[in-house]
């Protein structure tokens, strides 16, 4: 009997796709390892110092055109580590949305699918087993990192007062990278071959992140920040408390939503093969 | 999944496809018995395969219905496949596993375990199961998918042209282990081009032109009872003779002379005597020649009413 999870395609795609996630880990680990060890030659170096003084010279008005009247301070522990967490953040939602694009036309593209269906299994059982396997590349990728970050975020990360705001700012990070692994997914089902996936992925990102500065920076335009998952939670605010619970309900559930539309769309559509 | 033995094998019902407002394939009807070695046949681009892959469920039929072993194609697709076996005319998958791990694969999907028989199937059809799939010529490939096709003994099994680039001997040894398969009981679905292979293997065959099942008959009586194959070889021009004598297909190939005849045979043998003969052939027409007569036909009725 045919169920709706097969682990035999679960087992082989992560064996497939496991060299591509080490080659993503390499890359997000080396910058994040840089970065946090960065961290105390910036501060010796008077590089903020240096920069505020030569910001300084230009006229106010200018400065605030740009938002720069007032200069992160990347001296500052909590700051520096929100900018590191924020470019880790978009990595990771570029792995997602590119694990997602991959997910479904790669099999169309190889033919692999003519042989998978040709077996007694659910067009369905297809879909949830190859989301299932890419979400926990993901969390392979986020666990590896939240590790990392820890081991070389050095004491204040591991301060009590931290309030557990590292695992929380890592699991919201794969909640927000789950939903983009999601709509990569249903993009998927639209390409028509492999080659497009990377565009794919890199386009999504980039219009949510869009979406997202827009909201920000045009009045009147605030409602854009719904369609921005990445602008979901800021990394400043989850350091330090709980997210919104309603955020995360809201990313669930639009999780829960896409990987549904993913199977629809699979279960209806002709097979490129 | 249990069939009754009066429920056909294969049952396309109205079967139609339209790709955008092309059709590929036009209200289908065949009926296909448990246990028969059942050819299907057609010119390239008729719609052999876009059928083969409605039966499979890779597509999905804009109206219509396939049946198999009574069981709609579309609603039981992962029931039905329990028993059917199905080798593509492509076999571009697995490319970077190798051959071995692919059939792994398919067998783990399958939950099958015969692992005995899959050794055997791989021995018979001499498959290097350690090379990557990649690396292996079309013939090669193409047994990785006559071994997945075949390890759980199904009780269909559906093949788009499963003999192109295997060599002499696999092939004979192929064909013979469909006719055991056959006589088995397992009912065979074969689409081909090669009409010696057809007309060899298979008891009916279905004519399948521009998505329309043209004809569903018996091979031996396709292959016309009333009819000769007759090959000339002359230095002399027959045209008018072969005109005049209503011969049909008529193919010149420098001086051999090769057409179909359905008149008396001594008028023919009567009427050659007068010519300077250096060769004379009479047998019976090939499938293939049955076939390139029904389709002469077919558009020779088509040309009139569109004239």
């Amino acid at each position: 009997m045919a169920s709706v999870f097969s682990f035999t395609i679960y087992r082989k795609g992560l064996k497939r796709a496991l060299p591509g996630l080490v080659i993503w880990l390499m890359i997000s680990a080396a910058l994040l390892a840089l970065a946090l060890l960065f961290f105390p030659t910036l501060v010796q170096s008077g590089l903020h110092e240096t920069v505020t003084e030569a910001v300084g010279a230009f006229p106010e008005d200018l400065l605030e055109t740009f938002g720069l009247s007032q200069l992160p301070d990347f001296t500052d522990y909590t700051y520096y580590l929100t900018w590191v967490l924020q470019i880790v953040f978009l990595i990771g939602c570029l792995y997602a949305a590119w694990l997602g694009a991959v997910s479904m036309v790669k099999l169309e593209s190889d033919d692999t699918l003519l042989m998978i269906y040709a077996q007694p299994v659910w067009r369905c059982g297809i879909v949830i087993s190859r989301l299932l396997c890419r979400a926990t590349l993901l969390l392979i990728y986020q666990a590896v990192l939240f590790f990392l970050t820890q081991s070389l975020g050095g004491e204040l990360v591991m301060d009590p007062s931290f309030g557990g705001g590292l695992l929380r700012v890592f699991a919201s990070f794969y909640l927000v990278e789950l939903l983009y692994l999601c709509i990569g997914a249903l993009l998927s089902l639209f390409l028509g071959h492999v080659s497009h996936a990377a565009a794919a992925a890199f386009g999504l990102l980039l219009i949510t992140v869009l979406f997202g500065i827009a909201s920000m920076a045009v009045p009147g335009m605030s409602w854009m920040g719904l369609l921005s998952p990445y602008g979901a939670f800021p990394v400043s605010t989850l350091l330090v408390s709980q997210g919104e619970a309603v955020v995360y309900w809201v990313l669930a559930a639009c999780c829960l939503f896409f990987s549904t539309l993913v199977c629809v769309r699979f279960h209806f559509k002709d097979m490129n093969v | 999944m249990d069939a009754s033995a009066d429920t056909f094998a294969i049952e396309l019902r109205n079967l139609t496809k339209f790709f955008g407002s092309n059709p590929a394939v036009t209200e289908a009807n065949l009926t296909v018995e448990q246990g028969a070695f059942f050819g299907f046949v057609g010119p390239n681009g008729s719609g052999k395969s876009t059928t083969i892959r409605l039966m499979m469920n890779y597509l999905r039929p804009t109206s219509g219905q396939a049946l198999l072993f009574g069981k709609d194609a579309v609603k039981y697709s992962a029931a039905i496949k329990r028993d059917v076996g199905f080798v593509p005319s492509e076999m571009d998958y697995c490319l970077e596993m190798k051959a071995g791990e692919a059939i792994r694969y398919a067998a783990s999907l399958r939950r099958c375990k015969d692992w005995d028989w899959m050794r055997h199937l791989c021995e018979l059809f001499e498959l290097e199961t350690g090379r990557k799939i990649r690396k292996m010529s079309l013939g090669n490939r193409k047994k990785v998918s006559l071994v997945i096709a075949l390890m759980s003994r199904p009780k269909l099994l559906i093949l788009d042209e499963p003999t192109v680039g295997l060599d002499s001997l696999v092939k004979k040894r192929f064909q013979d282990l469909l006719r055991e398969e056959n006589q088995r009981g397992v009912t065979v679905f074969f689409c081909s081009h090669d009409m010696d292979e057809v007309q060899s293997l298979c008891n009916k065959v279905a004519i399948i032109r521009r998505g329309s099942i043209l004809e569903v008959e018996d091979v031996s009586a396709l292959s016309a009872a009333d009819c000769r194959r007759i090959s000339v070889k002359t230095q002399e021009d027959l045209g008018p003779l072969l005109e005049l004598l209503q011969a049909e297909n008529v193919r010149r190939m420098d001086d051999s002379w090769h057409f179909l005849y359905r008149g008396e045979i001594n008028v023919l043998v009567q009427a050659l005597a007068n010519y300077s003969l250096e060769d004379l052939q009479i047998g019976r027409p090939s499938l293939e020649d049955a076939i390139l007569r029904y389709y002469g036909k077919k558009m020779e009725k088509e040309e009139s009413e569109l004239g």
